[in-house]
């Protein structure tokens, strides 16, 4: 994906109040065609308002969104059209089955041919691995059932955007597990924005983050950029033997913009901050074994998006990325 | 994803988008579940106990109790059923989820309106007449003629027709159970005494086929009974005009409704 791929989303200042409260402060983002972006944030944070936004289930305060270039608020059908919502906590009728689920929602995108809308519900209940209980009632259903019978309805209509509201928040790991290997599959054909509160998800298929906190966008990016900290680059290094040599050594590249000293059983352990990364990645380590030293440990500083979240969501913004 | 060519997309159908697919959605909830038995179990039990259908043959005893039965029993059942019609599916998030779909708010709120309109009109008004006329037939009653009879159904049917979108407008406007029974059921305990001592009466279904205060008339009853009911035409037109202004409002407000 590059900058000259097409957006989906566009929102400008998009914002939310009820009565006195500010659900969702001016927020600005943009979603690229066929990129996996996850919405991140703390309950509360606002991430089910912009959802319901983006779907004209609610109306902005101000601001605006569009989707597929169109008005969200004015051209809402003709978005839903092109749209599969996941909600956060999916409830249908209970005396339906989960194949009576999908046929009333593919009815609303498709008049026929009946066999191949037969045909594609049974690809769905066999992509959640729904088939065996395809025609049970869903009051019989466990939450992971529905969850999963959630994600199915959501792509019957072969969606060119994906909004799924928490998609793995009620599945065991391996439920959790499926879910992402659909949304990494599914990236080749459709955008999926989706929001969660599980940082690790986030991690694993998404290629563009946004954090929410209180309604406030409070760190935007992708995803390499937030994981590599917001502060610059920085290299750990350990090491042992004459440490003071390969300190001059360093502080003498007009590259390297400071070292932070540590101990790590009973060697040192460096924080090497550098201004120029492709300099420091062509020259750091070339530099290191030249001196009288011996390395241990050598790696690009990487932040878990756990430190990222919670730096961000504690009141210390890092800002864009 | 790119749209498969296979299919034969829904299309161009405006305000009304998803009507269709609704509107077998909720007719399925009726005819395809428990609902339409138990529907037509209870009121056939009501209609022979309240009627005496099994007992002496007394017309004008059986007209006034099926006033009754219809208008006190039955408008309780329409509002017992309408409120959890749109109040459930606002609450547990279902509405929002159809209404995520291709489909617009009129659609949803006609389509309820229709299938619910039609449920109650076959389990409650049809069957209950069905069930006293065949047993006037039985009995050897005079029986009033069939234009008299099916126009004393479409009174019966109107008076529904105000509570169901009554509360339905109500669970459009509210988002709170005992608020909406509250107010509709409220309205029909009161009813007999607001005909009574003032002049809101004239705005309410309560005389359509509850026998008015010290007149042992009412339009239903002076149908079964082959008499005109000329008199009773304000209070039937207001009724209905009653009918659309709620149905208009129900869709006006909807259309706003943050889901």
């Amino acid at each position: 994906m590059n900058i000259s791929t097409p957006f989906v989303i566009e929102t400008h200042e998009l914002s939310k109040t009820y009565r006195d409260i500010e659900a969702l402060k001016p927020l600005s983002l943009i979603v690229r065609q066929n990129s996996i972006f996850g919405f991140l944030g703390p309950n509360g944070a606002g991430k089910t308002t912009t959802i319901k936004l983006f779907l004209g289930l609610i109306r902005p305060t101000a601001g605006s969104a569009t989707i597929f270039g169109m008005d969200s608020v004015r051209q809402s059908l003709d978005i839903r059209t092109r749209i599969g919502y996941l909600p956060q906590d999916p409830r249908f009728h209970e005396y339906m089955t989960a194949r009576q689920v999908l046929h009333f929602v593919a009815r609303f995108y498709f008049n026929k041919p009946k066999k191949a809308i037969e045909e594609r519900i049974n690809e769905m209940l066999e992509l959640v691995d729904l088939s065996g209980k395809a025609d049970r009632p869903i009051r019989t259903f466990s939450g992971g059932e529905r969850q999963r019978l959630g994600i199915a309805q959501a792509q019957v209509n072969y969606p060119d955007l994906l909004i799924l509201d928490e998609p793995a928040a009620s599945l065991d790991p391996l439920g959790r597990r499926d879910v992402l290997e659909v949304m990494s599959r599914l990236r080749q054909y459709t955008t999926i924005f989706y929001s969660t509160h599980i940082l690790d998800d986030v991690q694993r298929v998404s290629d563009t983050v946004v954090i929410l906190n209180k309604g406030q966008l409070v760190a935007e990016g992708p995803i390499e950029n937030l994981l590599s900290g917001g502060e610059g680059v920085a290299y750990i290094v350990h090491l042992r033997g004459q440490v003071e040599e390969a300190r001059k050594q360093l502080l003498s590249q007009p590259w390297v913009s400071g070292i932070v000293d540590g101990q790590h059983n009973g060697d040192s352990a460096w924080q090497v901050s550098v201004s120029d990364p492709q300099t420091a990645e062509a020259q750091l380590f070339r530099l290191l074994a030249n001196c009288p030293i011996e390395v241990t440990e050598f790696r690009r500083r990487r932040y878990e998006l756990e430190d990222i979240f919670m730096k961000v969501v504690e009141g210390e913004p890092n800002g864009r990325q | 994803m790119a749209a498969n060519s296979t299919f034969e997309r829904v299309s161009g159908l405006g305000w009304l988008q998803g009507f269709e697919n609704l509107l077998s959605h909720e007719l399925a909830r009726w005819w395809k579940t428990r609902m339409w038995w138990i529907q037509c179990l209870l009121w056939s039990i009501l209609t022979v106990a309240l009627l005496n259908l099994g007992g002496e043959p007394d017309r004008s005893f059986a007209a006034m109790m099926f006033g009754q039965l219809t208008g006190v029993f039955q408008a309780v059942g329409v509002i017992v059923i309408m409120q959890g019609a749109l109040l459930d599916e606002k609450i547990d998030g279902r509405a929002a989820w159809i209404l995520s779909k291709p489909a617009t708010r009129p659609a949803y709120i006609l389509s309820k309106l229709i299938a619910y309109g039609l449920g109650m009109l076959v389990t409650m008004v049809l069957l209950s007449g069905v069930i006293l006329y065949t047993a006037w037939l039985i009995q050897g009653t005079t029986l009033p003629g069939p234009i008299h009879f099916l126009k004393a159904l479409g009174v019966i049917s109107l008076s529904h027709l105000w509570y169901l979108t009554l509360t339905l407008m109500l669970a459009v406007l509210f988002s709170n159970r005992i608020v909406i029974l509250g107010f509709s059921g409220g309205l029909l305990a009161l009813s007999d005494n607001l005909a009574r001592y003032t002049p809101v009466g004239v705005l309410l279904p309560w005389n359509l086929t509850v026998a008015g205060w010290g007149t042992e008339r009412s339009p239903l009853i002076d149908l079964l009974s082959g008499q005109p009911i000329d008199s009773f035409l304000p209070n039937l037109g207001v009724v209905a005009a009653e009918c659309v202004l709620f149905v208009l409002i129900a869709l006006l407000r909807f259309n706003r409704q943050e889901l």
